[in-house]
């Protein structure tokens, strides 16, 4: 049509009418402006934790479970595809401090950046790069998909998760054949429940929709295709005679006495410590209830925090405050509970505080004096905030 | 030609000339429309092709603070605008230029034919021991992600006229990778012996009496449609099941040879009906895996394997994983809920093979 056509062929008159000096200075700065806004190119992978990584689209099933290693490396739990993916998010540029954070209608603004309704989408993790101190959310809609966002300022973005260095591992079991259908599909899925790194190794927790047991996993990173890896059941006897295959819900590791101990809590919510050195392939191990917490609670995130000098555990929970107990009290507890509490909801072993803080739904540190946390208010309304540590 | 001629030519296409210049008019003045097309993929607008130059930001009505986050792309009409998580049906976006202005881009509502349903609930039996491990809800379509499916689902004790929570509520609902297959499992810290969510809160099921599942009617699938069905399954529960599936007392209906007709293993009870899908391998008499089809019968308590073509003479060995478990999780190796003072473990194995002959 006549019309569209009278803008460009006024430009190209203006162009072939310019004077010939202007023109090339018109072309020279066209140049400058295109040189300048092309991207940074990739840099160079150089360290020893992203050997064995490609540049690449992972593919992701879910992203259920969030935890960084060092160096801004993401590992992402997946539960759908039984995995472990490790992203380089390059997010390295170091901060000491992270930024206050009190933000109102949290979901609203979820819902509002991938879209769609605050009831249809859910925060599935909170984690925290240790070096940049950004905030990152895994969260989950219900038309199944997942995104990966990070807070900047106060707007969320998209985390990309194209053309990243990743690496990936299958949490399939390492003994005996895979499952499948008729059809040569795999069926067995994970609920990863919890992940962490740890001095070298990828950490894992979770059950699988078909056996109930075998849910603890020790993976050496760099990740290597070929490799072995402990899977193991712990479980714990706090009830005398008898044992049980339930699943670890969450974890954390801790150092006693120069030992490493694993910390996990499980759906019957005692608190068990093991010796990490103590893990072997394919072995029960039976691990030391130190504390009963409570029936009817389910608990949800685990963290160590210090405030004046001393150090304490927090664990936040589904039906319960955040707890709070102080390191020494654990490092130096004898307590091996081998008989039932008799009172329900009651607790026993280890003492706790109850911080004031409830319906926590996601936590983790921010810096060395802030929580960042994610919390449902009586009124309804979805919160993320900073708390310094002095509250806790 | 003279005036006369010339006023006479312009009377009769003076309707057409007329007709001409106002298009001419409309050409001139009329800005050429950018429209925003919607792409679709299995019944979910996954992506926008914008047919306008510029690559406008775009937000969900009613929220202008927080843009929706995705990803633009050159097309052969235009810019394509990837949301990362597909745009919901039933909303209404706004595209906003750099200049300001701003096309609304209304989604419709998912396909009906996508509405989902229940199509079974295992196990199947209507009669299922106390300390029944998990259950099963089979559905025809992807369901939602977002939420907990246990928020939808109840089950009330008929005999006791009363509400009750026999599942275990984890972190996440467990379903397969297609999200049509959801496994509930009952809580094992009440069924286990002794446990203080058993001395409490005891089993979850109480022999002899009665149950029904319903659904609250916002189980939705992940196109947002909810499930019209309400009661779901009744059952009665009996006494405790402590016995492991034992392959060698099960029986084997053997086939006739150059017969197209199913091997038959019939258990003597009802047996996990998905682990049932995985567990078993057959080999033939030349050493491969026969090739056919099996299906499960009966309430879960027959499988019966039918060949492509016809049975051969000879040696058959079927191969069964021990993970194979029955209605309260015994597997070949061991029981659930087992007291490890008493006699110890034996030793676990990997898979049970039976051999058969076919004459």
């Amino acid at each position: 049509m006549a019309t569209t056509e009278i803008p460009y062929l006024i430009g190209a008159k203006t162009i072939t009418s310019m004077k010939r000096v202007t023109r090339i200075a018109f072309l020279l700065v066209l140049v400058a402006v295109f040189t300048a806004a092309a991207p940074e190119p990739v840099p160079l992978l150089s360290s020893e934790l992203t050997a064995g990584m490609e540049v690449g689209t992972p593919e992701v099933g879910s992203m259920d479970k969030l935890a960084f290693g060092p160096e801004g490396i993401l590992f992402i739990g997946d539960s759908k595809k039984a995995k472990v993916l490790a992203v380089d998010t390059r997010d390295n540029e170091s901060r000491s401090e992270g930024a206050e954070l009190n933000l109102e209608d949290f979901d609203g603004k979820l819902a509002a950046a991938l879209g769609t309704t605050p009831d249809q989408v859910e925060v599935k993790d909170l984690a925290v790069n240790p070096v940049s101190k950004n905030v990152y959310l895994s969260v989950s809609t219900m038309g199944g998909q997942s995104a990966l966002l990070r807070l900047k300022g106060e707007t969320l973005e998209a985390v990309p998760l194209s053309e990243v260095p990743f690496s990936e591992i299958e949490l399939q079991d390492a003994i005996g054949a895979d499952a499948e259908d008729g059809r040569g599909r795999p069926l067995r899925v994970w609920a990863i429940s919890d992940l962490m790194f740890h001095n070298g190794k990828v950490l894992v927790s979770g059950l699988s929709n078909k056996e109930f047991g075998s849910t603890f996993r020790s993976i050496p990173f760099p990740f290597e295709s070929s490799q072995t890896y402990a899977s193991l059941e712990i479980w714990h006897a706090a009830h005398g005679q008898y044992e049980t295959h339930a699943p670890i819900k969450t974890f954390t590791v801790t150092r006693i006495a120069e030992r490493d101990y694993l910390l996990a809590s499980y759906t019957c919510t005692p608190l068990v410590l093991f010796p990490l050195d103590e893990l072997k392939a394919g072995e029960h191990r039976k691990g030391r209830t130190v504390a009963e917490l409570g029936a009817g609670n389910s608990p949800l995130d685990m963290a160590w925090i210090e405030k004046d000098g001393k150090k304490y555990f927090l664990m936040s929970n589904s039906n319960r405050p955040v707890m709070r107990i102080p390191y020494e009290a654990i490092a130096t507890t004898q307590n091996n509970m081998t008989e039932p509490v008799e009172e329900f909801a009651v607790s026993d072993g280890l003492d706790y505080v109850s911080v004031p803080m409830v319906h926590v739904l996601q936590m983790d540190v921010l810096d060395a004096g802030q929580l960042v946390y994610l919390q449902r208010m009586a009124n309804g309304d979805l919160v993320l905030r900073t708390r310094s540590f002095q509250w806790i | 030609m003279d005036l006369t001629e010339f006023k006479t030519i312009i009377k009769k296409i003076r309707p057409g000339l007329i007709f001409f210049c106002g298009l001419l008019y409309l050409a001139c003045t009329q800005k050429v429309e950018t429209r925003a097309q919607l792409e679709w993929e299995e019944g979910r607008a996954v992506s926008v092709v914008w047919s306008g130059e510029s690559q406008p930001t775009v937000y969900l009505a009613g929220s202008r603070s927080q843009e929706v986050l995705g990803r633009w792309e050159a097309t052969s009409e235009g810019h394509r605008f990837i949301p990362l998580t597909g745009f919901s049906g039933g909303l209404t976006y706004y595209l906003v230029e750099a200049n300001g202005d701003s096309t609304a881009l209304d989604v419709p509502l998912a396909d009906e034919r996508l509405k989902p349903s229940v199509l079974a609930v295992y196990p199947t039996t209507d009669s299922l021991p106390s300390n029944l491990l998990k259950m099963y809800l089979k559905f025809s379509v992807p369901m939602q992600h977002a939420g907990h499916p246990l928020d939808h689902i109840r089950v009330r004790d008929v005999t006791s006229d009363s509400l009750v929570h026999p599942f275990l509520r984890l972190e996440t609902g467990l379903w397969n990778a297609e999200q049509t297959i959801l496994t509930l499992w009952l809580d094992p810290g009440r069924i286990k012996t002794d446990l203080i969510p058993n001395r409490e809160l005891g089993i979850p099921l109480v022999p002899g009496h009665r149950y029904r599942m319903e659904l609250d009617g916002n189980l939705r699938s992940a196109s947002g449609q909810a499930v019209e069905q309400t009661v779901l399954k009744e059952w009665t529960a009996g006494t405790p099941d402590r016995i492991k599936p034992d392959p060698y007392r099960w029986e084997i209906r053997v086939p006739d040879a150059r017969t197209l007709a199913p091997l038959e293993l019939h258990f003597g009870e009802s047996l996990d009906a998905v682990l049932l899908a995985e567990s078993f391998r057959l080999q033939g008499p030349d050493g491969q895996a026969v090739n056919g089809e099996w299906e499960i019968g009966s309430l879960e308590t027959v499988m019966a394997f039918t060949p492509s073509t016809s049975w051969i003479k000879g040696e058959y060995t079927l191969q069964i994983q021990s993970l194979l478990e029955d209605m309260a999780g015994n597997n070949l190796n061991r029981l659930f809920d087992s007291d490890v003072q008493e006699a110890g473990h034996s030793a676990a194995v990997e898979t049970v093979s039976l051999s058969f002959t076919l004459p």
